[in-house]
Formats: C-alpha cells, structure tokens, sequence
C-alpha cells in the first residue's frame, strides 16, 4: 500500500514536469522568444552531463558551497553567544529584540557595494555579507528558545547544586536548541541568497561568477542548466540541514 | 524556507510584555503608561550602537566608512531638500524611489494572485497537488536570484527583468503559505457549507479565504521583505533607474558619501516596509500554527 502510494506520487510528480517542460517547449515552438534567449528544453537538458563534467563549473560550485559553510558556521557562532549573553545579563533581552528587528529590516543585498568597498572581491567579502544576512534569525531564535525555559527546571539544576556552565550545557541549551536550530534552517537558505548575490554583482570566483561569464558569452542553454543545477544544491542544502536537524533535535516536543 | 510561520514565531519575544519585575519600584505608573513606554525604553541598545559606530567611525578616518553624522547631513541634502508641498522630498527621492517600489508593487500583486490562485488550485485538488507540490517545493528552496542572468537573457535590461526576478522570488512562499492555510480550513466548515448549498464562488469568498487568511498574511509579510531584497539585488544587476541604482551608481563614480545616504534611504524603506506589515498583520489576523502540505 504505502509503495503504492509512492509509485503514485512519484508518478503524477514526473507527470506535473513534463507538462512545464511541454509548456516551455510550446513557447520555443511559437517562436515567442529568440533561440538565443530562450532555448528549448532538450538542448539545455543535454547540456546538464557536459556542466556537471565541467571542472570550471563544479569548482565554482564548491567555493559557492564552502562560503555558505563558513558563513552559516560563524554567524550560528556569533548569534548563539550574543543571544545567550543578552539572556544571561538580566534586562538585555528585549532592547537587543528592538535592536535585532531594526538591523534585519535592512535588506542585506544593499551591503553588497558597501562590502565590496571595505574588503575587495573575495570570500572574506561575501562571508562578511551572509553574515550580516542570517546572524539576526540565529540570534532572535536563541533568544526566543532560551526564554520558553520552564522556571523550575532551573531550580531543579539549583538544587543538584549545578555549575552555571552545567546548567547551561543540560538545560538550557537542550531546551533553546528546536528553537536555534529554525534560526539555522531559515538561516541556511538566506546564506545561499546572498553569497549567490555577491557572485552574480563581482565577487572573484563561486558558481554566480560562472554564470555571469556565461551569460555574458551568450551561451544561454548552459546559463539555464547551472541555474536548474544551482536549485538541486539548493533543496540539497535545504534537505541536508533538514535532516542533520532531525538527527541532533530529537527530543523537540511534537507541538 | 519552507516554513515561513516560524520565522514569524521570533517575533514574539520583541513584542510580548515583559514578565513583571520582581520589586515593583514604579507601582504608581498606570499599565498604560507603561506599555506604551516600554518599546522607546527597549531602543537604547540600537542607539548606543549607532553612537558607537560614530566614535568608531571618527576615530578611523576613511572614506569608505564615514561617521553617521556626516551620512546623515549627505541624506538631508540628497534626499529631504524639497519644497515643504511636497514634504520635503527632493526630485532625486522621486527619480530613485517611484521606479523601485513600482516595480517591487507590481510584482507583489502578480505574486499575491498567482500564489493564492495557484495555492488553492493545489490545497482543493489531489490531482494538481501531486503534480505540481514537488515543484513548488524545488521552487521553494532554489535561491531565486540565481535567475537573474536567465532573466537578463529573456527580458533584456528592462522594467519586466525586475518584475519577473521580484515576483519569481515571492510568489511560490505566497503559494505554499496559501496552500497550508487552505488545507488547514477546518472540515467541519466545509461540510456545513456544502449543506448549506453554497456556490463554489460562496464558498472560496466567504468560508476558504478567510479561514486561510492568517497564513496568506504570514506569507504575504515574509515576501515583502523577500521582494526588498529581489528589487535591490537586481537593481544592482541590471536597470538604469532606482534605490539600488543610486547605490551602485555613486559607488562607482567613487561618490563614496551619496553611497551610503542612498543606503541608508534603503535601509529607512526597509524599516518602515516591516514596521508597517508587522502592524498590519497584528492588528489584523492572529498568528495561526502551519497544517498540511509545507510540514511534509
């Protein structure tokens, strides 16, 4: 039954894409757009193998991936310690909320000539950016997990006579981290945004940069094959994330 | 992003009350009073910060990084020296700001009819529901400004490239926000319509849209912001009028100052654009828990 069920929705799921990839293929058909512009879908499907075989390509790709680590790694740092700080000295919480709320109101991609004027083309530039983007929704959830602490699972660390760090690493950390951890989801697919935005605007190398330096050669089937690729990385990312958090959070409460 | 509802959820520790202070020092302070204090009270942070960027920023003298004080008089001159008819915005405010938050409505209403349309087709109809939620979901998760140079391909340099980049960005959180908020219509409103023999038309109007609203409007507030950072990222890549332009423009004519007042405009819009979907959606809906398709 449940096997089922999955031919079924696996099937109606092919089913939904070939009725795009024949709505792309009308279009081509009309000739609504130049070739040029909009090639059909074979030839852009075809050319997926040769990209992906593609040393340029993949090595963009991963120096696009490394970036996001090293950015969703260091703002996860950053966020978590100045949230807990701001937790920890009594009254911080709520002007650091104010302050949070303003700071993530700018959109992030406006940094980017800014950024670029203060540390040139590289990855230190687009890691200052991603962290700028998704420090404040790690920060705001730690925040926000560390205050939904039960009072009286304190005072039962109090009275087994628990060191402060001890009370933080086995109760309050367990307790904020289903809340650390959405931080973190929504985090990762902000990162992906803007590390992609500052490729696509002059940073020196990432898998924007190569679409840049396609597009701009004309090759507009493989400009749309690297932008289907760049979607898989995407929900990749997104499932990785997903599933690393089911395997830590396990305790998180079914509300 | 698939669950845009949980970023709405952090809101809340910036705008519960705070729990009571243990020594109730001000007794005579009316609740009133105090609720409606206690938002200015809670900004000290963000101004000892930006004093702080001020002393930072004199201490180190670069062009680059100019102290707040000097980009504010820049943005004085460059944005507020209009006449008072037109409350002081000066022509430069309109040439900048028209296009940028033409193009981010424009998009935003294709947006909001596409993804509710289509939101509903998928939440009423399992059929178009296995066909096309896989997708949605790919949609979802791509990080959409990678299609800017797809966009640039088909649009050409053009008002239609932003729209496209800004509502592509926004539609498909509108869409599944949609879709969660219909699926989780209570069945029980349902049959009691269909006993009251309501019209197809009767029933999205008056009992599916309403029931859905809260999500629709959770979605709607996470796309704006979403649709901000589109318009300025593709107004950096590709137009010849705007906010993002403005920014891009004087960065590269080395006006380092105009630079940051065009800025700081973006990041004024980007304040009160939030300030003003988070008042709306307050006074308007209650935050609902997310059901159905985008918890799967």
């Amino acid at each position: 039954m449940e096997i089922g069920r999955r031919t079924r929705s696996a099937a109606l799921g092919i089913l939904g894409v070939i009725t795009v990839l024949l709505a792309w293929q009308l279009i081509r058909a009309t000739d609504t757009l130049p070739e040029n512009s909009l090639p059909g879908p074979l030839p852009v499907l075809g050319n997926l193998p040769d990209l992906i075989a593609s040393a340029e390509f993949r090595a963009g790709l991963v120096d696009t991936i490394r970036t996001w680590a090293i950015a969703l790694g260091l703002a996860t740092l950053v966020g978590v310690v100045i949230g807990a700080l701001s937790k920890a000295v009594p009254g911080l919480a709520s002007p650091t909320a104010v302050a949070v709320d303003a700071f993530r109101s700018v959109p992030s991609t406006a940094l980017i000539p800014i950024a670029i004027l203060l540390w040139g083309l590289g990855t230190e530039m687009k890691v200052a950016v991603a962290i700028y983007a998704i420090v404040w929704p790690i920060l705001i959830n730690t925040i926000y997990g560390l205050s939904g602490i039960e009072p009286t699972r304190i005072d039962a660390a109090r009275s087994m006579r628990f060191s402060w760090l001890r009370t933080q690493m086995y109760v309050a950390l367990p307790t904020a981290l289903p809340s650390i951890f959405t931080g973190i989801r929504i985090a990762s697919g902000a990162a992906l945004v803007v590390v992609i935005s500052t490729e696509l605007l002059g940073a020196l190398s990432g898998v924007g940069t190569v679409l840049v330096a396609y597009q701009r050669a004309g090759h507009a089937d493989y400009v749309i094959a690297g932008t289907l690729l760049v979607g898989v990385v995407g929900v990749f990312v997104y499932g990785a994330i997903t599933w690393l958090e089911n395997r830590i959070v396990r305790w998180k409460s079914v509300d | 992003m698939t669950s845009p509802t949980t970023r709405t959820a952090p809101d809340a520790p910036a705008t519960a009350p705070e729990p009571p202070p243990p020594t109730p020092s001000r007794p005579h302070l009316g609740q009133r009073a105090t609720s409606l204090l206690r938002p200015l009270l809670n900004l000290w942070l963000l101004a000892a910060l930006l004093v702080g960027w001020e002393i930072y920023a004199r201490a180190n003298p670069t062009i680059f990084f100019p102290p707040l004080s000097s980009i504010l008089r820049q943005f004085w001159a460059d944005w507020l020296s209009g006449p008072p008819t037109r409350a002081f915005l000066s022509d430069q405010f309109f040439t900048a700001v028209v296009p940028s938050m033409s193009r981010l409505t424009q998009a935003m209403i294709l947006a909001l009819v596409v993804g509710v349309a289509g939101g509903m087709l998928v939440a009423r109809n399992p059929v178009i529901r296995g066909m096309y939620s896989p997708m949605i979901r790919f949609w979802l998760a791509t990080p959409k400004v990678v299609l800017l140079p797809v966009a640039l391909q088909v649009f050409g340099v053009s008002d239609a490239l932003n729209i496209f980049v800004i509502f592509f960005g926004t539609v498909w959180l509108i869409m599944i926000n949609t879709a969660d908020g219909v699926a989780g219509v209570n069945a029980a409103w349902l049959r009691s319509a269909s006993s009251m023999r309501l019209s197809r038309w009767q029933l999205y109007r008056h009992v599916i849209l309403p029931a859905a609203a809260p999500q629709i409007m959770a979605g709607i507030r996470v796309s704006i912001g979403v649709g901000l950072i589109m318009v300025i990222v593709s107004e950096f890549y590709a137009t010849t009028a705007g906010v993002g332009y403005e920014v891009m423009r004087f960065q590269e004519t080395f006006g380092y100052l105009q630079m940051w007042s065009a800025f700081l405009l973006i990041a004024i819009i980007g304040l009160i654009l939030n300030l003003v979907t988070a008042g709306l959606e307050r006074r308007a809906l209650r935050w609902q828990r997310r059901t159905g398709l985008g918890a799967l």
